[in-house]
């Protein structure tokens, strides 16, 4: 069988292009977000760096560690998502050809060892096509993980000998997963197949993708409605997220089902043009076909749009929050402590100052003794007019009673597991807790101390965000050109919408990664899926010109069929997102009292527009050739 | 012939498609014996149930009812591993669309069900039996670099490399031209003659059954006539007289 495995690569390696592709970009990924991966660790280790320095080394590998990691893991997920696809496809497509070997007395075995073979041979020649792919992407990466804001001058990256290990394992082991459900699948062809004209495998709606389906599906539908009735803002992101992962893969699933019934509402436009009309007829016939097709559509759309749209609306949620939770008139920016001149200034009535330092924290342990939070986050406030101005929802405990040698729990505390207890350790010295805060949509600090009890050298310096509530009667202009010699003034609203943008441009960052990455695969799986199906009509098309048809007219309903699936797809990709997003919505109405949607329009048409194109070009490009030969010849042609 | 046993057999063989109203009988009680080293033709209607006797007798589908013997063993039970085997050893196929594959050259089609076997490949013989189908220059073309004709041959030559027991031709000539098809007939009949080798096959060409030793009429899923030693034109007046 091996040496037909690679006869039938040989000979018709066209089919295959799509699923070497996919393996070349996983092992690829995989290889240059590793050799990065290893880099952060040895960073996280590095000695001899002062505590800031290690403190930013720290950071630097963590964001790198955790959008490495979701690369790895997205990238793995659709290698073998695209390989199962495309090669279950070629099964479809070329089951006269299995079921001929079996007529010729090969076992059902033997067919899968076929399958087998080729999904090696694709998995060993991707690799090696990956190493190299990934050398380059390596560099690429480097300048994204810049570009998100991440320090990677701070990593020393290396190309070790194990990574190439790690390659072929990604590389073969994703074929491999890939091949075993076309495998199975091949294995099942009788060979009285060969002897029937009927070239497509009669049911589409397998076992698997009803499973699949509905196992994913009724969990989406029933998340989409609880987090209509839910109020809770951590909820519903949560149901958000498997709304739409678990939501495009069902909807990917049932595609077959969903994409034809879709294709009917095409039905009155379509019959105004025998074009049209032509390609709403493909819609409903090549059911396999626009399954294929529809389904990385829905699955690129609904993840990318769906993942951006959970971000910018959280993002809009937390400036709300700020705005919401502050009553000062304005806010001033500054590099250091500027506290006292601010409270000297005239017009000024309270002033409250805000700044991010870098201290050890203790928690006591149940058992007696004190353990060490990882990666605190502490904030120096003032203590006596901080609640006067920020109004946070508190757990327990009194805002009154904090004082210099207290400390408060912040927002973050719960999530961190710092729990409740009586006192904290800070720098060494025992604070004890007089209130702890709810957790909030921004965030923020693990626990809040008095700037009195923080070492002067770490305010000196620090970026420091100061509040400032005007005394009556005092005017907003003349005291905000007062402040201006002491960093930058801007209004509360203001505020909140610069950290706003600014958030936003690091979500953008990663989502272009992201975006950019899934992008790059579902293109593949599409155009390999549009491709595929379109060059295997050669007869079909070649009817239509012996009826009358121009080889224009074939191209252009080609075209418009691949075009009017990839809208579909788009459709209920949107369908996804709406229910995620309507239910987020729900959330943060009952958090915040305020209705917030933030429809990411832009990044959803551009992904709209161009998968669009790739689906309508490539099935043009696939009708042009596969209409190359004269009609009669394959209309009269019995192979 | 009778105290010889029959190569292929089947008995009061049914088999219905579809169910309720759509429900299609396509045999319904055919009986027939080839005996071993004779070329049978079946012959009908369009929808007398050629094909669904062929597919059966050879195992590539199963009667609902009924007996098929085949070198021996009983098909209507077997096993797929057994159908396995036996389209290995004692089964051979071709068809009017010729089926190879068409990434192989000629002699590795021909070698392919004995390597499919897992035997080992005796180059010699895949040379002799694309010799004995006269394609012995051709041996390393692909398909389609080779005529109609000759991918029958083709066909032909690698359905009996493993010697099977009953050679099953559906059509073999209806995608030939009349020259291609006359010397393919030539062969299967010399294949008979020299080798002893039994052929079923089904056709609707008068002049293809007429090279048969034994022509079979089927109509409405039964045989309904046979004729022995026939000639085209009595061949076509009763396929006629069947289809009137």
């Amino acid at each position: 069988m091996w040496s037909i495995s690679l006869r039938t690569l040989r000979d018709r390696w066209t089919l295959f292009v799509g699923a070497l592709l996919s393996v070349a970009l996983g092992v690829a990924l995989v290889q240059s977000s590793t050799v990065l991966l290893a880099a952060a660790g040895r960073a996280g280790r590095a000695s001899g760096a002062s505590p800031a320095e290690t403190r930013t080394i720290r950071e630097t590998a963590e964001g790198v560690t955790s959008l490495m990691g979701i690369s790895i893991v997205l990238g793995l997920f659709l290698t073998v998502f695209i390989i199962a696809s495309t090669l279950a496809f070629t099964v479809v497509e070329r089951r006269r050809e299995l079921a001929l070997l079996r007529l010729t007395g090969a076992s059902r075995r033997q067919v899968r060892r076929l399958l087998v073979g080729e999904g090696l041979v694709v998995g060993v020649v991707g690799t090696g096509i990956g190493v190299m792919l990934g050398t380059a992407a390596t560099v690429v990466e480097i300048r994204l993980v810049r570009r998100v804001g991440l320090d990677a001058e701070l990593l020393h990256v290396e190309f070790p000998a194990w990574v190439l290990l790690v390659d072929l394992a990604a590389g073969l082991g994703a074929a491999l997963a890939g091949v075993l459900v076309a495998s199975r699948r091949a294995g099942r062809v009788r060979p009285l197949d060969a002897l029937r004209d009927t070239g497509q495998e009669r049911r589409v709606m397998t076992f698997g993708r009803w499973a699949w389906g509905l196992l994913l599906g009724v969990p989406s539908v029933v998340g989409a409605s609880l987090a209509q009735a839910s109020g809770d803002l951590l909820v519903t992101i949560m149901v958000g997220l498997l709304v739409i992962v678990a939501g495009s893969v069902a909807l990917q699933q049932l595609s077959p089902l969903v994409v034809p019934l879709a294709a009917r509402l095409y039905a009155v436009p379509a019959r105004r043009h025998v074009l049209g009309e032509l390609a709403q007829a493909g819609m409903r016939d090549g059911v396999r076909r626009t399954a294929t097709t529809a389904g990385p559509v829905i699955v690129l759309f609904g993840l990318v749009v769906g993942l951006l749209g959970i971000m910018s609306t959280q993002t809009e949620a937390t400036r709300i929050e700020r705005v919401q939770q502050s009553s000062a008139d304005l806010v001033v920016a500054s590099a250091g402590d500027v506290s006292e001149q601010v409270h000297t200034v005239p017009g000024v009535a309270v002033a409250a100052s805000e700044t991010e330092v870098t201290l050890p924290v203790q928690v006591p342990r149940s058992r007696g003794g004190w353990v060490s939070v990882e990666s605190p986050a502490v904030t120096a406030v003032d203590s006596a007019t901080y609640a006067r101005l920020t109004h946070q929802p508190l757990l327990d405990g009194r805002m009154a009673a904090f004082r210099p040698g207290r400390a408060v729990l912040g927002p973050a505390a719960p999530e961190d597991g710092l729990g409740a207890p009586e006192a904290v350790r800070v720098d060494g010295t025992r604070l004890a807790v007089v209130a702890r805060l709810d957790t909030s949509i921004a965030g923020g600090a693990d626990v809040l101390v008095d700037r009195s009890d923080v070492p002067a050298g770490q305010l000196k310096n620090a970026p420091t965000t100061t509040f400032v509530r005007l005394a009556p009667g005092a005017s907003v202009a003349a005291v905000s050109a007062r402040l201006a010699r002491l960093g930058t003034v801007s209004t509360v609203p203001g505020w909140a919408r610069t950290l706003a943008r600014e958030q936003a441009k690091e979500n953008n960052g990663v989502m272009a990664a992201l975006a950019g990455l899934g992008g790059l695969y579902a293109f593949l799986s599409l155009v390999n899926a549009v491709a595929i199906g379109t060059a295997q009509r050669r007869r079909e098309f070649a009817v239509a010109r012996v009826t009358g048809a121009s080889r224009r007219q074939v191209i252009a309903a080609a075209a418009l069929e691949s075009l009017g699936v990839g809208v579909i797809g788009v459709a209920l990709g949107a369908a996804v997102v709406a229910a995620c997003l309507l239910g987020i919505r729900r959330g943060i109405a009952g958090t915040l009292g305020v209705a917030v949607l933030e429809v990411p329009w832009l990044t959803g048409i551009t992904l709209a527009v161009a998968a669009l194109v790739a689906a309508a070009a490539t099935a043009a490009v696939a009708a042009y050739s596969a209409t190359r030969t004269p009609p009669v010849r394959l209309v009269a042609a019995r192979e | 012939m009778t105290d010889v046993p029959p190569a292929l057999a089947l008995h009061d063989v049914r088999r219905t498609y579809g169910r309720g109203g759509g429900k299609v009988t396509a045999l319904d009680g055919a009986t027939l014996d080839v005996p071993p080293h004779t070329w049978t033709a079946v012959m009908g209607p369009s929808g007398s149930g050629k094909s669904t006797l062929l597919h059966i007798a050879a195992g590539l589908e199963r009667a609902d009812h009924g007996q098929v013997w085949l070198a021996g063993h009983d098909l209507t039970h077997a096993s797929d591993k057994l159908l396995t085997r036996l389209r290995r050893s004692e089964i051979g196929f071709c068809f009017q669309t010729f089926n190879l594959m068409g990434a192989l050259t000629a002699a590795q089609n021909v070698a392919l069900p004995l390597r499919l076997g897992g035997g080992r490949v005796d180059k010699a013989r895949v040379r002799h039996v694309l010799a004995s189908v006269g394609l012995a220059d051709r041996a390393r073309h692909r398909p389609r670099e080779l005529s109609g004709g000759q991918q029958q041959r083709v066909a032909i030559a690698r359905a009996l490399v493993t010697e099977p027991t009953v050679l099953f031709a559906d059509e073999p000539t209806g995608a030939l031209d009349t020259a291609s098809a006359r010397s393919v007939l030539e062969m299967l009949r010399e294949m008979v003659d020299r080798r002893g080798q039994t052929i079923a096959m089904v056709t609707h060409d008068p002049a293809a059954a007429a090279r048969a030793d034994t022509v079979v009429f089927l109509a409405d899923g039964r045989i309904v006539d046979r004729l022995a030693r026939p000639d085209a034109a009595q061949v076509a007046a009763r396929l006629a007289s069947l289809e009137g």
